[in-house]
């Protein structure tokens, strides 16, 4: 099943509603992110059926033409780019499970949320959570800024074989060992974890199935993931650009606007150039080259995009609680997205 | 290759292999190598103390910017950091300000915001010194010298920027556009100083304010002033400490003068402070802050070198893999072209601007000559209190050719737009290295991303630095906004 442009409107003019009516609560969050504010952003977006989006039944998180998660994703960000990274993650964690995101309600691994390692590449990086004996044997080691961990009721994971291949293996968080939030950057509402497994066989964890994980299965959950993130960068970038030209025109230095000096020309040219390429590498990935390109590009374009909109802002951008201060540092955390 | 020595010495053949600009032949100052060795060891020595201190310090400043930053203002004592400027003579260390330029580049290098909250007190001494008044600045040296040896060190700071007037007080063409909201009034006791000033680094910790206000608000560029405010005085007060993204160990605070009466001798200048003055001043502070950027673009390419060391990667580390050679090699290549760049600007500046009043051979050897007891004798001090002294020092700043000022001022402010950014490309190569670790902040490095963003706004952004670089180059002398 596809996703036609018509119920993407639709989609995009409901969030759009939800997040205007809900604006001062999520604002109140990403201002001061608590584990009870974002329990209840999740079981309201549990209870609207943003929790799985499975239109093509093969795999929850993303329809067949890969708009809907993204576009829910970046509609949100809006609104909330902590919730909307929480989200992303979810839906990116029901990629990496297929077919099996859908567990009977009887297992002790079926639950609403799940929690995953968007920020760690599927292809490169350093895996440090590993199956030393194969998918039969123990799960070790530890899973670094794993989103969600807290509040989800699962945890997908990639975990590193003898082989040395990665399997994706969902841990019932109640068997997890779970760290203190750990501070980052940005996107501090969607609180992030480190995770130390230790775990025999079988004991709150299980290794997927090669039909549903093997490398094509992964990779399109790294489609998947690069498009929201994409989507998600993109619509920050575009907050930020609507700040900096409302700061810009606001602004007077030598008894004129700031928006008419060439310096600062130059600095919203080169945060549209940014939005815009953010936009071309996210929509198309496959044309970008790979996924990993694309993420790049998007990492690259993001940063730049986020420079430049802080500069508009001199030193009143610089205040820990300027806007432009907090979604400087959400876009170059978003930045990081995919690995 | 940077690599940190923690010795009282360093190597003459690293220093070489470091700072080649620096071991050329040449006179610039007295050819002074061993002082320059001396300073990057102190320099490295200092920062090694401070290590330890910067990131919990940073967590804490984060939650409340006011805590107190006593750690580091007892090393700096203990170091004799805050008289490391000041003449032999009158009790301190006579280092060169290329010397002390070094010495904060390894500051910078480990912490920025270290490093800003011990150059900020030398802006105000700059201000004094621009402003030719000897007499307060020697004053003020025993006092820095006196107070350190107490533990107890005195702060100066620079108080400019306003609510509606940022960078527009750095640019005399801006000056007289500026919506200043502050001004001092002549009274019969002084002058009067009312008004806000924001973002004034280490403000709530000094005892000393240098305040740049107009007397005339409604003609800025032709009045404006700088007026020596003890803290301690009826009328002013710290409105509050900035929650700052970063660079929080040089906490900044808003100012408020309420009807703050000066006596006529707190003005330091006679003329505006507009233009000349203050284009002396920045043409040093801004390639002061070069160094800064110099610094902190290769601490970051050191940290990031000893991480992708560490980090498994296929067979080996992600210091083989052919990407994080080549992002580590971009790393090294931005930090050692913002060394070149920031020294080019002193040194310039050591020739031709500001900074070749201090650095002149024969003032820098006599005051190696001169012990500081002489200058305590009553007949010396005696001597230093008079106007005369003052007069002289307004004579030698006016033999400043203007075309020395012009390129030492415009130099100063290329480097500083040129290494902030370099800084902050090796701050993005780093997260694109190291990916997610590089925004953990018990990593460190997204406190080193968010000191570097500052570099790009301080001592007027940026734009306004490239704007009054090419405007001093191009010889243009419109009046006119671009």
């Amino acid at each position: 099943m596809t996703v036609d442009t018509e119920d993407l409107r639709v989609l995009e003019k409901e969030l759009r509603g939800w997040v205007a009516r809900r604006a001062q609560a999520l604002s109140e969050f990403e201002r001061h992110p608590s584990e009870l504010g974002l329990r209840d952003v999740l079981k309201e977006l549990a209870s609207l059926g943003y929790a799985s989006l499975s239109t093509d039944g093969t795999t929850p998180g993303i329809d067949a033409n890969g708009e809907l998660a993204p576009t829910v994703v970046g509609e949100l960000a809006l609104g909330s780019p902590s919730t909307a990274t929480l989200l992303l993650t979810h839906y990116y964690a029901e990629a990496l499970m297929g077919t099996e995101a859908t567990l009977p309600a009887a297992s002790p691994l079926a639950g609403s949320w799940l929690a995953a390692c968007p920020y760690q590449s599927p292809a490169e990086g350093e895996p440090t959570l590993a199956l030393p004996s194969g998918p039969a044997g123990p799960l070790m080691g530890t899973a670094s800024l794993v989103v969600g961990a807290s509040v989800a009721d699962r945890l997908v994971l990639l975990a590193e074989d003898p082989a040395s291949s990665q399997v994706v293996v969902v841990v019932d968080t109640r068997c997890s060992e779970v760290s203190e939030p750990v501070a980052t950057l940005g996107l501090r509402g969607a609180v992030a974890a480190d995770v130390r497994l230790e775990r025999a066989p079988g004991d709150g964890f299980r290794v997927l199935g090669s039909t549903t994980n093997g490398a094509g299965h992964v990779e399109r959950a790294r489609f998947a993931l690069t498009k929201m993130a994409g989507r998600l960068v993109q619509s920050l970038l575009k907050e930020a650009t609507r700040l900096a030209r409302e700061h810009a025109r606001a602004r007077v230095q030598g008894g004129r606007c700031i928006i008419e000096h060439p310096q600062v020309m130059e600095l919203l040219d080169r945060l549209e150039l940014a939005t815009t390429l953010t936009n071309a590498a996210a929509r198309n990935p496959d044309e970008t080259g790979s996924t990993g390109d694309a993420l790049r590009l998007v990492g690259r374009s993001a940063r730049r995009g986020a420079e430049a909109a802080m500069q508009v802002f001199g030193g009143s951008g610089y205040m820990d609680d300027a806007p432009i201060g907090q979604l400087y540092r959400d876009i170059l955390q978003a930045s990081a997205l995919g690995g | 290759m940077w690599r940190r020595r923690h010795s009282d010495d360093l190597d003459s053949t690293y220093f070489e292999q470091e700072y080649p600009l620096l071991c050329t032949p040449g006179d610039v100052g007295g050819g002074q190598q061993t002082e320059w060795q001396g300073a990057v060891a102190l320099g490295q020595k200092f920062a090694a103390a401070v290590a330890p201190l910067v990131l919990p310090l940073d967590r804490r400043l984060e939650r409340d910017p006011g805590h107190p930053l006593s750690s580091i203002l007892s090393l700096a004592t203990t170091h004799e950091v805050f008289s490391l400027a000041i003449p032999h003579s009158f009790g301190g260390k006579g280092l060169s300000m290329l010397a002390l330029g070094l010495f904060l580049e390894q500051v910078a290098a480990e912490c920025l915001g270290t490093a800003n909250l011990l150059a900020t007190h030398g802006l105000a001494l700059a201000v004094i010194g621009a402003c030719g008044r000897l007499t307060h600045l020697q004053r003020l040296a025993r006092l820095i010298v006196d107070e350190q040896r107490n533990g107890r060190p005195y702060l100066l700071c620079t108080a400019a920027t306003e609510a509606e007037a940022g960078s527009d007080i750095e640019d005399e063409r801006f000056v007289a556009h500026a919506r200043f909201g502050s001004e001092a009034v002549p009274v019969a006791e002084g002058y009067c100083l009312s008004g806000q000033k924001v973002f004034v680094s280490v403000g709530s910790l000094s005892r000393l304010c240098v305040a740049i206000i107009p007397t005339n608000r409604q003609d800025p560029l032709g009045t404006l002033s700088a007026f020596l405010v003890q803290t301690d005085r009826p009328g002013f007060s710290v409105e509050r400490i900035e929650h700052k993204l970063g660079q929080r160990a040089c906490p900044a605070a808003c100012l408020r003068f309420d009807r703050c009466v000066v006596p006529h001798h707190a003005r330091l200048n006679q003329e505006s402070i507009a233009g000349r003055t203050l284009d002396l001043v920045l043409g040093a502070s801004r390639a002061m802050v070069a160094g800064f950027g110099s610094g902190a673009a290769h601490g970051l390419f050191e940290q990031a070198r000893g991480r992708a060391a560490e980090i498994r990667c296929g067979r080996g580390t992600l210091l083989d893999a052919p990407r994080g050679r080549m992002l580590l090699g971009r790393m090294w290549e931005n930090a050692t072209l913002a060394r070149t760049t920031y020294l080019d600007a002193v040194l310039y500046n050591s020739r031709f601007g500001f900074l070749s009043l201090l650095n002149h051979s024969l003032v820098r050897r006599l005051d190696r000559l001169v012990p500081s007891r002489l200058t305590d004798l009553v007949a010396a001090r005696h001597l230093l209190e008079s106007p005369l002294l003052d007069q002289e020092a307004a004579r030698a700043l006016h033999k400043i050719p203007a075309i020395g000022i012009a390129q030492s001022s415009a130099r100063g402010a290329a480097a500083k737009a040129t290494t902030s950014r370099l800084a902050m490309e090796n701050a993005e190569i780093a997260i694109e290295l190291l990916g997610a670790e590089a925004l953990r902040e018990d990593s460190g490095f997204p406190k080193r991303l968010r000191d570097i963003r500052l570099l790009s706004i301080y001592e007027g952004t940026n734009e306004l630095c490239r704007m009054d670089a090419a405007e001093k180059v191009l010889g243009v002398q419109t009046r006119e906004t671009p």
